[in-house]
């Protein structure tokens, strides 16, 4: 936090002080305007707030309410929940769905590599993330974030995602950042209902049924990879993704977490990730670890990798490389 | 040798009414495909022109400066809908190649506004990579005829790092299937993605932003507050 407010005290001889000051209403009846102001608001918000919890109190289902854990599904309760499911997006969304159960292959872990050099930040890949896991269309949500970075720091406090200038600028570089799918993640230990665990394959899962939404696990990724869905998504009928998976991209509930899983739902089937086929820079490059001749495994050998936040020892399976 | 040393007849073609005889009798066919709709109606001039704008949707940036495989779009459309294209070497032939000619300044009938910058400060010339006997093919150093389809042979002299990462998998990316035991995986060539002209990346104007609660909402003093 030191090293922040060190860059914000440079910034802010450039840029004006934030306006955090109340605006105030005349000398004499301020406290009672505040108290009274206070008081309305504080009403208003717990009527806002208590609103979505009634409308999802209403819409949960007694099948839903007793749905067990994603781990101990028999065969036929998960055929049973994703009929279910399905039918609560056509009733929804009105889109025609199919949620599968893609499971890790054998003798397969993912890995994925950025060539930074390549990299151009035109945001290509979080908009293919956005339309392929059916993310909020009024949020324009996504699970990657590309940070503008000065060159010369992996300090994401320093990187800006907001950047809406001609790409590439010459004195920046740019960091895609989405789960990293860590060997060791911090996520998952913090869990207190085992909603989110680790497959065989390295993907860090999240059961979005099971999920309970204490959002301990975003605050313990040092990587900012999670998302909280603050509402249910809005998505337009036609522009549902209909390939979904249950522990991927179908859509989300309100109230529960999630975070890029590798686009398992096309992955575990021998698919590329969204994102890497919409990159127009070619700078992504996913395959299979265990697999000697994989292009990951030629880039884990042959150029100078990184990971973010080395010593934290989450051990991430995404890689960033310069030419 | 000064002179543009290309297809009167061609240029002529495109502005006149014997275009599609013409252009039948140099060897027309369809095959510039899906891009040329972008481009239909529009002089050669705009197409390089529309090449070179500040690009903010990659898809639709039309790569090929002037043609794509040995063959340019005649600017005409034939009875069927689609771009009438000729071989390069239909004009070609009728006039003697110039070895010194090292940018499209000056031409005065064709690739007019065709944006060279390619091999820095000494621009390579035309016949670099072109073949100055058979202008339906490229050439090696050496003087070995290349297939347009085999580009890649061409650039892979000079950029031999690219070529040896692309050979992995590891430049250009894929469209398609990792685990090849399940299906077909497509992988560009170089001048998909970088003008063989104009060779370097444009610059890209990002189209899609998350609106982050953090973001532009007056809280952040970085966040899109230098720039635009």
């Amino acid at each position: 936090m030191t090293e922040r407010e060190g860059n914000g005290s440079s910034n802010t001889t450039s840029s004006p002080p934030p306006d955090n000051a109340l605006p105030i209403i005349g000398q004499m009846s301020r406290r009672t305007v505040v108290k009274g102001l206070g008081a309305a608001l504080g009403m208003g918000a717990f009527a806002v707030a208590a609103a979505p919890l009634l409308e999802k109190r209403n819409e949960m289902s007694a099948a839903e309410f007793m749905q067990r854990h994603y781990k101990v599904l028999t065969d036929d309760d998960k055929s049973e929940i994703f009929r279910r499911l399905e039918e609560e997006a056509k009733q929804r969304y009105g889109a025609e769905v199919t949620i599968g159960d893609q499971r890790p292959q054998p003798g397969v872990r993912f890995g994925y590599a950025i060539n930074l050099s390549l990299c151009n930040g035109n945001g290509k890949c979080m908009e293919a993330c956005h339309r392929e896991n059916n993310h909020d269309r009024t949020t324009g949500q996504s699970y990657i974030r590309v940070f503008e970075m000065p060159k010369g720091t992996q300090d994401l406090a320093q990187g800006n995602t907001g950047y809406t200038h001609p790409v590439p600028q010459l004195d920046k570089y740019y960091l895609p950042v989405q789960c990293f799918q860590c060997d060791d993640p911090p996520c998952v230990d913090v869990c207190p209902v085992e909603a989110t665990w680790q497959e065989e394959d390295g993907i860090v899962v999240i059961d979005y049924n099971w999920c309970i939404g204490c959002r301990y696990c975003q605050a313990a990724c040092p990587y900012h990879a999670r998302r909280f869905n603050w509402k249910a998504p809005q998505i337009p009928a036609n522009e549902v993704n209909g390939d979904q998976g249950y522990l991927s991209n179908r859509i989300r509930p309100q109230g529960v977490v999630e975070k890029c899983h590798f686009c398992l739902h096309r992955t575990r089937q021998g698919r590329l990730p969204a994102c890497l086929e919409a990159c127009p820079t070619g700078a992504r490059i996913f395959g299979n670890l265990l697999d000697p001749q994989s292009t990951i495994r030629w880039v884990l050998a042959n150029k100078r990798c990184f990971v973010l936040k080395e010593e934290l020892g989450t051990r991430p399976m995404m890689f960033y490389f310069f030419d | 040798m000064n002179r543009a040393p290309f297809g009167r007849s061609v240029v002529s073609a495109m502005c006149g009414i014997g275009t599609l005889s013409i252009a039948m009798l140099c060897g027309c066919d369809t095959n510039v495909g899906q891009r040329a709709s972008a481009t239909r109606g529009m002089s050669l001039l705009e197409i390089a022109q529309k090449n070179h704008e500040l690009s903010t949707n990659y898809d639709e940036r039309w790569v090929a400066p002037i043609g794509r495989g040995g063959r340019v779009a005649a600017g005409i459309v034939g009875a069927d809908g689609a771009e009438i294209t000729v071989s390069c070497g239909s004009c070609h032939g009728n006039f003697s190649p110039d070895a010194s000619r090292r940018s499209a300044d000056g031409l005065k009938e064709f690739h007019q506004g065709l944006h060279y910058q390619h091999g820095g400060g000494q621009p390579l010339s035309c016949l670099t990579c072109h073949h100055a006997e058979n202008y339906n093919r490229l050439r090696l150093a050496d003087g070995t005829p290349v297939e347009f389809s085999e580009s890649h042979m061409v650039c892979a002299q000079c950029h031999s790092k690219q070529y040896r990462d692309y050979e992995h998998g590891a430049h250009g990316g894929a469209i398609g299937y990792w685990d090849r035991s399940r299906g077909d995986l497509t992988r560009k060539t170089c001048v998909d993605c970088h003008d063989p002209h104009a060779p370097a990346f444009p610059l890209m104007r990002p189209t899609f932003k998350p609106l982050d609660r953090f973001l532009n909402d007056g809280h952040s003093t970085r966040a899109g507050a230098e720039h635009d």
